[in-house]
């Protein structure tokens, strides 16, 4: 089952965006803030994460700095839902980190599309299992 | 201009260097779908988790009619060829021939960096065309690589404001005054392909796979 995380305090969009989801065969954790998603991701969450920036308590940027300070940026894909056209000076330093970037209000097919994009790259497992591209690690660039 | 060598005949292979960030994993995929095969070697810098890298070039390969494979340290350019920069290494150029991956700290907060790519381009042969290409992303990482591409004559390009997904990147090369073109992905490919000497002989037009 594909796996999509929804962090948003608006009800109504965890909803909305949910059941557009759930009917293209995804599993939709919805979650309401940013403490939240830490702890799920915390207890191994893996794949994509579409994340409000306006909500109380943590906000989507905080709730990135946190992922990252414990480096678990690692193992998901963050993609934004926001209603803002272009991210604040709240996100400086979290350039790279952000793999999407989807304006508010968004159509249902345009939410389906993105998230389809990102979860073939998310899914559990991926990038463990072919042997025909190697990832190149820090010991790669000392060799040769 | 100086005169090639007359040993030297052929031209030489083109060099592009391309990066790209928030969302530009979409545009990178829709400007490779529709390049022919190319008689010029493209360097792509995309920010990304490494857990991806391998899928992601997995995926641009399977709709590309160019090869498209993840950087390996020592890597030599070839034409018809995509290289991909792997996360977490500085992706440099080394006399604008081969590939070298290098452990460094972040640069604009991102390792590997656009600007590191770009600015470690020496200034091309004599005859050989270089083109810079900067999309969508947050910051301002490749706005500096831009410019100096820029100053050895490259052709640049950014992606246009109505495709981004975060305008950043491409706006700020666009203040520093380096670039010469904003199109959307689609008008990028075209655009490539157009240019003399970019695509090889005998392939199919430019927006005939789509």
């Amino acid at each position: 089952m594909k796996q999509v995380m929804i962090v948003d305090d608006d009800p109504s969009i965890l909803q909305a965006a949910g059941r557009v989801l759930q009917r293209k065969g995804f599993e939709v954790l919805k979650i309401p803030d940013g403490g939240r998603c830490l702890e799920a991701v915390r207890s191994g969450y893996r794949g994509v994460v579409l994340m409000d920036i306006m909500m109380p308590g943590l906000t989507g940027w905080e709730t990135i700095r946190a992922l990252l300070a414990e480096g678990l940026q690692e193992q998901i894909l963050i993609c934004m839902l926001t209603a803002r056209p272009t991210p604040g000076p709240d996100s400086a330093g979290l350039e790279g980190l952000v793999f999407d970037y989807l304006p508010k209000p968004f159509a249902g097919d345009e939410l389906v599309r993105l998230v389809e994009y990102a979860a073939q790259f998310a899914s559990p497992g991926n990038g463990q299992t072919s042997a025909t591209c190697p990832p190149a690690t820090p010991s790669d660039g000392r060799q040769s | 201009m100086i005169p090639r060598p007359s040993t030297d005949l052929a031209p030489r292979m083109p060099l592009v260097l391309l990066g790209a960030s928030t969302g530009g994993t979409r545009a990178i995929a829709r400007i490779l779908s529709l390049l022919p095969p190319l008689r010029a070697s493209i360097v792509i810098v995309q920010h990304m988790p490494r857990f991806i890298n391998e899928s992601f070039a997995r995926s641009l390969a399977a709709d590309s009619a160019n090869a498209v494979r993840l950087v390996r340290d020592g890597d030599v350019l070839a034409e018809s060829t995509v290289f991909l920069a792997p996360s977490d290494l500085h992706c440099q150029l080394v006399g604008n021939r081969r590939l070298r991956l290098v452990p460094g700290l972040p640069v604009n907060y991102v390792c590997p960096a656009v600007d590191v790519t770009m600015q470690s381009v020496a200034p091309p042969a004599p005859g050989q065309r270089l083109v810079g290409i900067l999309l969508t992303g947050m910051g301002r990482d490749g706005a500096q690589g831009m410019a100096h591409l820029k100053s050895l004559g490259a052709l640049t390009v950014a992606q246009d404001a109505a495709s981004c997904a975060v305008h950043g990147m491409p706006a700020e090369a666009v203040r520093l005054g380096c670039i010469d073109y904003e199109l959307n992905p689609d008008a990028i490919a075209r655009w490539l392909t157009g240019l003399p000497g970019f695509v090889l002989p005998g392939s199919r037009n430019p927006g005939t796979r789509r």
